[in-house]
């Protein structure tokens, strides 16, 4: 297995709001979710994504609720707004464009 | 665009902060026990799982705190927890905190009052449009004694040779402060007011609020004497503000004039206080006016379009040659010239005041910062393992970095407050101290005044502390910051000795400190040495219990009667006051007010020497208790018509007749030879710093003027009041107008002002040196004291006493002392030379001021080094093999 990449700059959030389109998710289990949706190609270094999520809820994104969880704990679970899915279409498709004209450049025979 | 959903959430956790963290600490928490509950499920023992996912997730303090700084913004974040967590921290130490604050407090302080008023006497414009194109032009005498120019005002006939040549001036116009007797129901008073050039409004930007100004018309002589124009102050008090002022006549020095026009309240004349104007063709005899020698009107410019000052100088140096040949002077050559308003705005002695007062503050806020900074190392070096603590509990370097600038900022903070509060204090005794100082008479004295008028300690002065006392909270926090911050964990927890460079540089600065505050200490030395030897000096008549009054006697008596009559019937009148012991009168007050003088020439000589002149009546000499050494002083029958005498004072007996007997040497003065009838002691008149001036006496009685001053000797103090003379002077005629009653013990309070001012000045901050560097010695002591506490440990375990221990403290300061005091005695000498020429009397070399600065500054830096060299005695021998 080849050594974790470090996450391509500034796609953590769409990363985030990705993960949670499938179902509300808890910051924990949203980094582990990125790892395996990537086939362990990317490792999140954990406790950014609390201020991520922080930063998401301020946009209005995301938004947040404790539901209970086992051995009498709580977690806080993230879902996707509307604003979010909007956001994330958005996102995904200049991540597209973007990584479409890259990969152009890098085909091109010099 | 963040949604509502978005802002009300911002707002939500912006208010509930304290909720939403301990949110932010539970997720966290969550978040560990799944990780590690993931670990125990791949087979890790339970504490090896926990350890491991707290690893990954690399510091729960850390997520904290940077998920707080996105709830609250990054800049905002944590300011109200850093503040606070700054005062508690400099709660703790009340000590550090109080010398921070204070030596800050101190030197804002200063430095913030004598801003305000440099600000406003020498950096604002004055009030005037277009202010940097005046110019003061005025003639220049020569004084061959000292073989220099002085500037000099003008006569009006020399004015109107200038008038009628001068190209280089769009408009000039002349002026001069003038006391105008105005007349009413209430009775004569004098008014503050000014003689004017019809130009003279014009050029200081003053537009009537009613009426007009004056015509070029009413600048011939004759023109003018029935018109005045008043200030916004006296329509209002004096006239009611009556709505149609316009031809409403005031009786100003018996004649009628019309008012033609009233000034907005803005304007106050270049005296800053005139509450008249009339034409200065007017308010002169033309007989006065005629004398090219009665050189007693001041001129102003404003320079042509195109015309540079330079320019103007030249053109004004060469029409001086022109009036020189036309007024040909004993003298020497006379000569004319221009300053720039701007430069000659502030007279010169206040003016070098100020200069010295700005030099002291540069080296005061010097000190404050070296001391500051010292302080504040120590400090952080204290701290080092504190805030190695925070950082290995997780909080980012920053925020490290910002909680130590946030502490220097909140002691700054502190500092500049009590800042703004001595500030404003010492800004109004500075600019009351500073106000006395300002020559009753001269060229300058009202611009002087005038720039006064513009200082308050007011929002400019305040801004200045404010960003003055951010910069030195900014750097010294920033410095002290990255100074004991460490930079890496390891380092933090290891006591490292601090640089030797920078061990080095402090002692220069603490050497470099004592030695200014010696020099400063030397200076104020002898700076109240010689106030004391000025206080101490024999007058020559006795200040107590005499009282002098101005007095103007009334055009209208005058009419019907001699001026002679006039001063007999008032000294009746007050002689007979139960309590007046004496009265007399005579044409000038011994201190505050520029007495004439003359020449006179020796019978059988042909060289003219200059003498202070005085017209005195009888028992004047009585009445200043100024003994009389030889023959008698003038007597009721030295009057009209009676053998021409004089008397004259000690110095000229010595200087002009030298050998020879003056009772039987006559004198040519004028055109009458007299005979000299008695000699009086010496009295200082004027200046009592200066030595005294050869002077002559001539009998009032002669010719008595229409102006004077009255002395009134009282047998008790007390037993006289100002309103009682008064009175009885009102008895002898209602139309005399007096001025400026008081005693001459208080004219010599006031002569004695600019001396007590400059004494109290330099002493203040010859103490606040010493106290700035006692401050720094015990600031760099304690620091070298901290970073060798491991090797005091030491010693003391390979056996030193404690006392060796305190000796090696105190050497240090014995030393750092030693070499400061070497360089400051010699500095010293070098700046009591200096300054030899503003005292009185200066003995630049007095030992007695020498020895006594060094032992209070040898005192002061004994008390400093207590406290650091009795903190080695702690030293404990057992610290030496725990450290590390």
């Amino acid at each position: 297995m080849a050594a974790p990449l470090p996450l391509v700059p500034g796609t953590l959030e769409m990363l985030v709001l990705k993960t949670l389109t499938l179902q509300p998710m808890h910051g924990w289990g949203i980094g582990e979710r990125i790892q395996q949706l990537s086939r362990d190609a990317f490792h999140v270094n954990q406790g950014t994504l609390y201020p991520v999520l922080e930063r998401l809820q301020q946009r209005g994104w995301v938004t947040a609720e404790w539901q209970p969880s086992d051995n009498n704990r709580r977690s806080k679970y993230y879902s996707l707004t509307r604003a979010g899915q909007r956001r994330l279409a958005a996102e995904r498709s200049d991540w597209e464009r973007s990584a479409a004209a890259i990969n152009l450049i890098l085909q091109t025979e010099a | 665009m963040p949604t509502l959903r978005g802002i009300l959430h911002r707002l939500r956790t912006l208010i509930a902060r304290r909720a939403a963290d301990s949110e932010t600490l539970e997720e966290l928490a969550d978040h560990l026990a799944r990780q590690t509950r993931k670990h125990i499920t791949a087979g890790l023992s339970a504490d090896e799982a926990a350890r491991l996912a707290r690893i990954e997730l690399g510091g729960v303090q850390r997520w904290r705190e940077e998920t707080a700084e996105v709830r609250t913004g990054p800049l905002l974040s944590g300011l109200g927890g850093d503040c606070k967590y700054a005062l508690r921290s400099l709660r703790k130490r009340p000590g550090f905190t109080a010398i921070a604050v204070t030596t800050l407090g101190l030197g804002l302080g200063a430095s913030s009052a004598i801003f305000a008023v440099v600000d406003g006497a020498l950096l604002r414009p004055l009030p005037f449009p277009e202010a940097n194109r005046l110019a003061a032009i005025s003639l220049r005498m020569p004084m061959p004694a000292m073989r220099t120019m002085v500037d000099m005002s003008w006569s009006y006939p020399k004015f109107v040779l200038f008038r009628d040549r001068q190209p280089v001036f769009s408009a000039i116009a002349l002026h001069s402060p003038e006391t105008l007797t105005i007349d009413d129901r209430d009775g004569a008073e004098r008014v503050s007011g000014e003689a004017v050039g019809s130009a003279y409004f014009s050029l200081i930007g003053a537009r009537p609020m009613i009426g007009r100004g004056f015509l070029p018309a009413e600048d011939s002589i004759g023109a003018g004497n029935s018109v005045v124009v008043v200030s916004d102050a006296f329509w209002r008090s004096r006239l009611g503000a009556d709505a149609h002022p316009l031809g409403r006549t005031i009786e100003i020095g018996g004649t009628k004039r019309a008012i033609v026009g009233v000034m907005p309240p803005s304007v106050r004349g270049l005296n800053g206080d005139a509450q008249l104007w009339v034409p200065i063709t007017s308010a002169r005899p033309p007989a006065v006016l005629e004398m090219s020698g009665a050189h007693n009107i001041s001129m102003i410019g404003r320079l042509a379009p195109g015309i540079s000052l330079d320019a103007a100088d030249q053109a004004v140096a060469a029409l001086g040659q022109r009036i020189d040949e036309a007024f040909p002077s004993d003298d020497g050559h006379w000569g004319a010239g221009i300053h720039s308003l701007d430069a000659v705005r502030v007279a010169q002695p206040v003016r070098r005041a100020l200069e010295l007062l700005m030099a002291a503050v540069v080296l005061v806020i010097t000190m404050v910062c070296v001391n500051l900074l010292t302080l504040f190392f120590t400090r952080g070096l204290a701290r080092r393992e504190e805030l190695a603590v925070r950082l290995a509990i997780g909080a980012s370097r920053t925020r490290v970095v910002r909680q130590v600038v946030t502490e220097t900022l909140v002691v700054t903070a502190l500092g500049a407050l009590l800042g703004v509060f001595t500030g404003a204090a010492a800004s109004t005794v500075l600019m009351s101290a500073l106000s006395s100082s300002i020559p009753a008479a001269g060229p300058q004295t009202e611009l002087t005044r005038l720039s006064f008028a513009q200082v308050g300690f007011g929002l400019r002065a305040a801004l200045f502390v404010a960003a003055f006392a951010a910069a030195i909270g900014m750097v010294i926090g920033i410095a002290t910051a990255l100074r004991s911050a460490p930079t890496r964990l390891i380092d933090a927890l290891r006591q490292t000795a601090s640089g030797v460079s920078a061990a080095r540089t402090r002692a220069v600065l603490v050497v470099a400190q004592i030695a200014l505050a010696l020099v400063l200490l030397v200076v104020s030395g002898l700076t109240i040495d010689s106030l004391n030897r000025a206080l101490r000096v024999p007058l020559g008549y006795q200040p107590d219990q005499l009282f002098s009054v101005r007095l103007t006697l009334d055009p209208r008596v005058l009419a019907s009667t001699s001026p002679l009559n006039v001063w007999n019937d008032i000294t009746r009148e007050v002689g007979g006051i139960a309590g007046v012991q004496t009265t007399a009168f005579s044409s000038c007050t011994p201190i505050g007010m520029h007495c004439d003088g003359t020449s006179i020439t020796l019978a059988g000589r042909s060289d003219a020497m200059h003498v202070a002149y005085h017209e005195v009546s009888p028992k004047y000499f009585a009445a200043l208790k100024t003994p009389v050494i030889r023959g008698r002083e003038f007597e009721a029958t030295d009057g009209v018509g009676a053998d021409p005498v004089m008397v004259i004072n000690r110095a000229a007996a010595r200087r002009i007749w030298g050998s020879d007997d003056p009772f039987t040497t006559p004198v040519v003065f004028g055109d009458k030879t007299r005979r000299v009838i008695g000699i009086v002691e010496d009295a200082r008149y004027e200046d009592i710093e200066r030595e005294p001036e050869p002077a002559i006496f001539l009998p009032a009685l002669a010719g008595p003027r229409t102006r004077g001053v009255l002395f009134v000797r009282t047998t008790a103090p007390g037993r006289v009041a100002p309103a009682d003379i008064r009175l009885a002077v009102r008895r002898a005629g209602r139309g005399h107008a007096m001025g400026d009653i008081r005693e001459i013990t208080s004219r010599l309070r006031d002569a004695m002002a600019r001396s007590r001012l400059s004494a109290t000045i330099v002493t203040v901050f010859a103490m606040t040196a010493l106290l700035l560097a006692s401050l720094g010695v015990y600031g760099s002591l304690a620091l070298a004291v901290l970073q060798r506490s491991r090797e005091f440990a030491i010693r003391r375990a390979l056996g030193a006493n404690r006392a060796s221990l305190v000796r090696m403290v105190a050497g240090q300061a014995v030393r750092l002392s030693f070499v400061g005091g070497a360089i400051g005695l010699m500095l010293s000498w070098g700046a009591s030379r200096q300054i030899s020429g503003l005292l009185y009397e200066a003995r630049p070399l007095d030992a007695r001021v020498y020895g006594a600065s060094a032992l209070l500054l040898v005192a002061a830096m004994a008390a400093a080094a207590l406290l650091p060299s009795l903190r080695t005695m702690r030293a404990n021998p057992r610290d030496a093999m725990r450290a590390d």
